[in-house]
């Protein structure tokens, strides 16, 4: 890439010394906040705070002395994960106005590789930030509502840059790719994606498929949508709109209907049998014995989300297609059951937001088998140890800190098709 | 389960020549990489709709964003 913008003698910080963070100031709160995050990362959201004050050492009294509630903390982490990522998206555009020869992707790594490293090291908000709620605290939900723009704004011009050079095709939406870029880069916070693998190397082998692709040679649109491997997927996603047909009728059917529509719109956390039972015009009694406790409802619900999105899976997998072209058309499949199915979706995440693998145990099978990945980062619907630890119910919102644009969320997505 | 087989479809993809991935990680990575990327974010699919959520999920996993002639 040519050379670009004013020069100027003022140092840039460089994107790779961003790694202890705006925040990482040794102080007692720092520490409280860094404990809480460990806590928050591995065992979910109801983490409680005589957990974080056991874990930090100190009495709960005193944890009260530097945050009045929970949910003072999960704003502090917050706001402090948003004030470094703005940093780096700051820094990125600054770097971005001085001369510079190096490649345009060596530039995308780079700025994928901060907001990665920022996203591990956040990873507690970035689960928090993820997915939309009711929030009692206005606060959080204010907050969580604005995410920053920056990191977003500097890869856009960065790939701007890039389709100047001619790096990058001219057909591609740069800010559609922006936005998926930054978010795959957050996903690299989730234990689920990254697993034991250092976030830079994530980072660049993420970046590096969506920059070249997979398939060795460039497929036209055309050739996939005659794949039979499509063809699979297409008479799959039919077979959705039949099921929800066939059940209308069932009174089971729609209560499960309705439910699934209320945990949508207000939060699994914060509906109640009782609103439910309201908005299906029965009985509370009656609801019971359609459909027994909520948890139960709500593994039904996923239950049934599971079984068709997996259903698409296994039969895109049974074609004699090529890889490429089975790849395709699971991403047809996902991209239908985002579309078809948004409740289920949100339902799915507030499992994510709420608990961990470590601390939310699943009633059966059926909701541990549909959830997928999800349990491993905390997402089955069954029993809930203590259902007074649901004392926080948090407004998270965005996956993508950025997407003032586009709300978004991300990938943990994957997991309502994903398990190993 | 999925993810292996999502793994196997991948190991049969590099065997064959149909898939390539450059300093590739080790293919149970990969597939939890793959398992990722093949979702497009809700949002995308929410705001351009299904077939442009497509459309960015060839040119990403599969094609590439990028110029194939030219590299950096």
């Amino acid at each position: 890439m040519t050379s670009r913008g004013r020069g100027a003698a003022k140092r840039i910080p460089d994107l790779a010394d961003n790694r202890g963070g705006a925040y990482d100031d040794g102080t007692r709160r720092t520490e409280i906040l860094q404990t809480a995050a460990s806590l928050i990362a591995s065992s979910g959201l109801r983490t409680s705070l005589q957990e974080i004050a056991d874990a930090a050492g100190i009495l709960p009294g005193s944890l009260y002395h530097h945050f009045e509630s929970k949910e003072a903390i999960l704003v502090e982490l917050v706001r402090r994960y948003y004030t470094d990522l703005e940093r780096i998206g700051e820094i990125a555009q600054e770097r971005l106005d001085k001369p510079d020869s190096r490649p345009v992707a060596d530039e995308i790594f780079e700025l994928g590789s901060a907001i990665a490293r920022c996203a591990v090291q956040h990873r507690a908000a970035l689960q928090m930030s993820f997915y939309e709620a009711p929030s009692a605290n206005q606060e959080l939900v204010e907050l969580l509502q604005k995410p920053p723009t920056a990191v977003q704004q500097a890869m856009l011009q960065t790939l701007r840059a890039g389709r100047w050079s001619g790096y990058i095709r001219s057909e591609i939406d740069l800010p559609t790719l922006a936005d998926r870029i930054c978010q795959t880069m957050m996903h690299v916070g989730l234990d689920i994606i990254r697993h034991n693998a250092a976030p830079d190397q994530t980072a660049a082998v993420l970046c590096r498929i969506m920059l070249h692709g997979l398939a060795a040679r460039p497929p036209s649109d055309r050739e996939l949508d005659s794949s039979p491997a499509f063809a699979a997927a297409e008479a799959a996603i039919k077979t959705w709109s039949d099921e929800n047909e066939s059940g209308a009728n069932d009174k089971a059917a729609h209560v499960r209907a309705v439910a699934r529509a209320e945990f949508g719109r207000k939060g699994y956390e914060v509906t109640t049998i009782r609103d439910i039972a309201s908005a299906a015009g029965l009985g509370t009694g009656t609801v019971y014995r359609l459909i027994g406790s909520k948890d139960e409802l709500l593994a039904s619900i996923m239950e049934s989300f599971g079984q068709k999105a997996g259903g698409g899976f296994a039969s895109v997998l049974r074609t004699d297609a090529t890889p490429v072209e089975k790849l395709d058309a699971l991403s047809w499949v996902n991209i239908n059951a985002l579309a078809q199915f948004p409740d289920e979706w949100k339902i799915q995440l507030a499992w994510i937001r709420q608990c961990s693998a470590h601390r939310c145990h699943a009633s059966g099978e059926a909701g541990r088998a549909e959830l997928g990945q999800h349990q491993r980062v905390g997402s089955i619907p069954g029993r809930v140890e203590d259902p007074t630890r649901l004392d926080a119910p948090i407004a998270a919102r965005h996956a993508q800190p950025g997407a003032g644009v586009r709300d978004a969320t991300t990938t943990t997505e994957s997991t309502a098709v994903g398990r190993d | 389960m999925r993810l292996r087989q999502l793994r196997a479809l991948l190991s049969e993809g590099i065997d064959s020549g149909d898939i390539r991935i450059q300093d590739s990680p080790s293919l149970s990575m990969l597939a939890r990489y793959v398992m990722d990327i093949i979702w497009v974010p809700e949002n995308i699919v929410r705001a351009q709709g299904k077939q442009a959520a497509l459309v960015n999920a060839r040119d990403t996993v599969l094609r590439g964003a990028a110029d194939r002639g030219r590299r950096k």
